[in-house]
């Protein structure tokens, strides 16, 4: 562990290249774009040392011992009488095997969008300062070890997100833009109840033997930790634990999305910019899954147990729903948009089977569907930018007159089919392969399994109609890829045929951490403690 | 003795002394320098910032004064109606900084000493209500409050609206002030006193109880629900609020709550409740069901504005809802009835001061610029006049209580005590409230920075004393957005002799 900032870095170069874009004069358009660029760019150079120097073998999850690159210093200490008024918050980023994938999606993905901004004419600066704003925030809900930081981070991705949709989106966008804001602000409410909860029924004791309630999350997983009568302690005989699990999980399932908190996805997808779109799906949906590992599997065990059938239902809700939605679109983002609401499924379902399989594959689908989904949307992108219509009935034999870009779209599409070889695909089967061995979610994953065939076929059918076929009149002189449209496309594909190849390079970084979550979740017993008082 | 210790505890009163004196200055500056404007707004400006200089020297002493014959004293100086003091005497500063530049009516410079002069008695009044013990004493600042305000309302001559919001404040507060003194009386019918150390010590011997006590409270009640501006007296805000100078509806938003906030604090820390705290809950003296009103008045409160605000189309008339809405927040702070929740609603005022004048502050800058407080007549404000719509933005945040600004704090911390006095269904419906809130507050930046303009903005421009004044009040709302420490300190140190 070295003294070097790094995380803090990671998290707030984008702020940097804020400021430095917002002093810049508004006409100094490449200027601002360069900047962005550097900025993300320096951002996943510094993402990439992360990696090097991350250590295999330290799982992380509940032991801040274990946690790489922590960074703690205190920020708010307010220390005086006995009432409740005495606050300690602590500036607390680190980083484990379950965080560090999900940081270099991150960092990948902001990048990327950034480069896919370039063709953005509309008051350049203001997009770009709120673009890196957002990159700010996703970075820090990752890295952020103490809940009152981590809901900072959450909080303030919701105001740069409904600006970028509302001013740079398509026709509907101040309709998708507040449905956004309002939906994910309406899941904030669960969290930001539940973290006060928290707070009140755990306390820490600091160095100099004083307890103190805390926002450290890594006491939160202790049982031992917790006050005698905090409305959310497992001591306390009349605990509001199983509401509050259902809270959290609901605020966290809205930015999944989950079903039935998926509705606003689909507008916000249409109507955004490109760019945005990739962010989207690309890192901010993995937000609700990776809050829902970090915070109810690992701080309420004992309900996530419990539940996990709900868990895998709603997984299947979503695989086979988002399916049959997708099939019936016309629109190719909305179907893009679909088939996440169904391969988010795939996550919920890996996370219901509580083993390392099945644990394992659902983060490892996260950061696969990041790639996968964010290759496709750039690929409606590219031929948005040419065409401006996205009617799936519109094309027709792209294929004819666009034969790289058609080549990158198969590997895209047979990705998110989970054609062996790619990425996809090593996600899938491990996810399933969890889930199947666990005999009470048994059924549900043979149903869920039909999603593999329903994905297929509206693959299939929407690569037929696209790019097969006759070439539609209208788009003969079509142009294949320029440069910056290879720039963003290639390291994505190599991505996705690098983990469908070589599937350790991530399974690996997350191995220890996924086995000390299954360990965590399995075995955590708040229930003993409780019936030990009595 | 006796005369000269009263004469020694009037020259105690220094800060109230001061800012009459600055009062009569100016009457006189009227009078005789046919309205210099300059000399009067030095001395205007001067004299608060020596009353605050003041007032800041004393934050954390209390000194007892006007002790009766019968041992109880007439006023206290202590630190929480000094923090009161504080926010009245910064709103106050900074509404006679915007009317300098309000230009929604020509005449208004011409008359500037008259608007100082009640201002300054609106202060004087809040000035009273924060540190008496009698109830006449309150019910005295209580009207001076009031009935400056009245004038001040119908300030802007040449506007019939301002005319009726004056009239029309002036109606429905007559009617809650004639409820409050009825309220007062029979207090003083069941007591023989009308000192509130005395009340106090007879309803603690559990002598008096009944309907006729509770209907006593929800008298004194209904005053101050007036003057926050809360459910079911809040009809007058958005006609007034429309009405009135802006500058002046600055400042009524904040004096005029932390007014009556100041009133229902004393009653219930001073008289419904024992002194002191043993644990950190509150004890009422009697039992009545305080947390049953207050949490009723503060669920109406933030319901009904919230949802009116939802079809404004008049940003003066939103941000009056929004202020309804508000104070059932603050209010729910005090249902808590725990210390947290006291160091919550002052926490939460000194923010809703900042966010609040901010808020204000850009509406009249963009109106003398667009001539207009109409929502659909702001479309592409925000490319011409970036600073205003980006710190109005700010203040928006701020007010539906988003991190990382100053009104999250305010909001978590009335949130925290709500959870820990076990009102969670109460805490998790304001949170509620704040994201029907969201959608009002973000369709104001929709018109901001979204929507079309219709016709051209012409030569609208930002000037730069605005932009300082506007600038002084957003930085700080998203610094204790952060680093929120001081400020907590200084609510703490007002509850002093009432937290454990």
């Amino acid at each position: 562990m070295s003294s070097f900032p790094m995380l803090t870095l990671l998290t707030f170069l984008p702020i940097i290249g804020m400021v430095i874009v917002m002093m810049l004069p508004k006409e100094k358009r490449s200027l601002i774009k360069i900047t962005t660029l550097v900025a993300t760019g320096l951002q996943v150079v510094l993402a990439g040392f992360m990696w090097a120097g991350f250590n295999y073998s330290q799982a992380g999850i509940n032991n801040p011992a274990t946690f790489q690159f922590v960074e703690r210093i205190p920020w708010i200490t307010f220390d005086s009488g006995s009432w409740l008024g005495m606050i300690k918050i602590d500036y607390f980023l680190g980083v484990d095997g379950l965080s560090a994938p999900m940081v270099l999606l991150t960092a990948l993905i902001s990048f990327i969008a950034a480069i896919s901004s370039w063709n953005i004419e509309r008051s350049v600066k203001g997009y770009f300062a709120l673009f890196l704003l957002l990159d700010t925030g996703m970075m820090g809900t990752f890295l952020a070890l103490d809940f009152f930081l981590f809901y900072v981070f959450w909080e303030i991705m919701l105001l740069p997100m409904y600006f970028l949709i509302g001013i740079w989106g398509g026709p509907r966008k101040e309709y998708a833009a507040i449905k956004f804001f309002i939906y994910t602000l309406f899941g904030s409410v669960f969290i930001l109840l539940v973290m006060i909860g928290l707070y009140l029924s755990v306390n820490e004791v600091t160095g100099e033997g004083a307890t103190f309630h805390t926002f450290n999350i890594l006491s939160m997983m202790n049982p031992s930790n917790y006050t005698q009568d905090g409305i959310l302690s497992p001591f306390n005989p009349d605990n509001l634990r199983f509401i509050a699990f259902i809270g959290l999980f609901v605020g966290f399932a809205i930015k999944i999305p989950m079903f039935p908190f998926h509705t606003w996805l689909p507008d916000a997808h249409v109507e955004a910019p490109t760019p945005i779109s990739v962010i989207l799906a690309g890192v901010l949906l993995k937000l609700g899954a990776y809050g829902i590992i970090r915070f109810n599997y690992s701080i309420f065990p004992e309900i996530t147990r419990e539940l996990v059938w709900w868990i895998a239902l709603f997984g299947m809700i979503n695989i086979i729903y988002g399916a049959f939605c997708a099939m019936a679109q016309k629109d190719f983002k909305k179907l893009i948009a679909y088939s996440s609401v169904s391969h988010m499924g795939y996550v919920l379902l890996g996370m219901a089977s509580l083993n390392e399989v099945g644990l394992g594959g659902a983060v490892l689908q996260m950061f696969n569907h990041g790639t996968i989904t964010a290759m496709l949307f750039l690929l409606v992108g590219v031929v948005y930018d040419r065409t401006h219509t996205r009617g799936l009935n519109d094309f027709g034999g792209l294929a004819n007159n666009l034969p790289v870009y058609t080549g990158f779209a198969i590997v895209a599409f047979f990705a998110a089919i989970g054609l062996p070889g790619l990425s996809g695909f090593i996600s899938e089967s491990f996810v399933f392969l969890g889930a199947f061995k666990v005999e009470s979610i048994r059924l549900l994953t043979i149903i869920s399994a039909a999603g593999i065939v329903l994905g297929a076929g509206y693959m299939l059918w929407t690569m037929q109609r696209v790019y097969l076929g006759k070439l539609n009149e209208k788009w003969t002189d079509l142009k294949d890829l320029d440069f910056r449209e290879y720039t963003m496309l290639v390291p994505l594909a190599v991505i996705v045929f690098l983990l469908g190849i070589f599937p350790s390079i991530m399974l690996d970084l997350m191995n220890t951490s996924i086995n000390e979550l299954v360990n965590q979740v399995t075995k955590t017993d708040f229930h003993s403690i409780m019936s030990g008082m009595k | 003795m006796e005369l000269t210790q009263n004469l020694h505890d009037l020259l105690s009163l220094r800060a109230e002394l001061v800012l009459t004196a600055v009062i009569l200055l100016l009457l006189g500056i009227e009078l005789f320098s046919k309205g210099n404007k300059t000399l009067l707004r030095v001395v205007s400006l001067t004299g608060i910032g020596v009353v605050l200089i003041l007032l800041f020297g004393e934050s954390s002493t209390a000194q007892k004064l006007f002790i009766g014959s019968n041992g109880v004293p007439l006023m206290i100086i202590e630190p929480l109606g000094t923090f009161a003091k504080i926010i009245a005497s910064i709103s106050a500063l900074f509404t006679i900084l915007f009317m300098g530049i309000n230009r929604e009516d020509s005449t208004m410079v011409r008359r500037e000493g008259e608007f100082m002069v009640l201002l300054l008695c609106t202060v004087l009044g809040v000035f009273f209500l924060s540190s008496s013990y009698d109830l006449i004493l309150l019910y005295t600042g209580f009207e001076l409050l009031s009935i400056s305000s009245y004038a001040l309302a119908g300030y802007n001559k040449r506007s019939s609206q301002s005319s009726e919001a004056s009239l029309k404040y002036l109606v429905y507060g007559a009617a809650s002030s004639a409820i409050m003194i009825y309220g007062i009386s029979i207090l003083y019918g069941l007591t023989g006193t009308t000192n509130i150390f005395i009340i106090q010590a007879i309803l603690g011997s559990g002598a008096l109880s009944g309907a006729l006590l509770l209907m006593a409270i929800v008298f004194l009640l209904a005053g101050i629900a007036f003057k926050i501006s809360a459910f079911p007296f809040h009809f007058w805000t958005p006609d007034v609020y429309e009405g009135a100078p802006t500058h002046f509806t600055a400042y009524l938003s904040v004096a005029s709550k932390i007014g009556g906030f100041i009133l229902l604090l004393r009653l219930i820390l001073d008289l419904f409740f024992r002194k002191g705290f043993n644990s950190e809950i509150l004890q009422p003296v009697s039992d009545l069901p305080w947390n049953d009103i207050l949490i009723f008045i503060s669920i109406g409160s933030m319901t009904i504005g919230n949802l009116v605000a939802l079809w404004q189309k008049n940003i003066k008339r939103l941000l009056a809802y929004s202020s309804i809405a508000h104070a059932g927040y603050l209010l729910a702070g005090i249902a808590a009835l725990n210390s947290t929740g006291l160091v919550a609603v002052l926490v939460y005022f000194a923010f809703y001061l900042l966010m609040n004048m901010g808020a204000f502050l850009v509406v009249i800058l963009i109106k003398n610029e667009i001539h207009s407080e109409m929502l659909e007549d702001y479309n592409g404000i925000g490319s011409k006049l970036p600073l205003y719509a980006i710190a109005l933005s700010i203040f928006l945040v701020s007010l539906t209580g988003l991190p990382p600004t100053a009104g999250f704090i305010g909001k978590f911390y009335i949130l925290m005590a709500l959870v820990n006095a076990d009102l969670v269904l109460l805490a998790f419906f304001l949170f509620l409230n704040s994201v029907i809130s969201l959608y009002y507050y973000v369709r104001v930046m929709k018109h901001l920075f979204i929507s079309k303009p219709e016709k051209e903005l012409g030569e609208a421009k930002q000037n730069v004393y605005g932009g300082v004044l506007t600038l002084v009040l957003a930085v700080p709302t998203i610094i204790f957005g952060i680093f929120f420490t001081p400020i907590l300190r200084l609510a703490e140190a007002a509850l002093k002799f009432y937290l454990p």
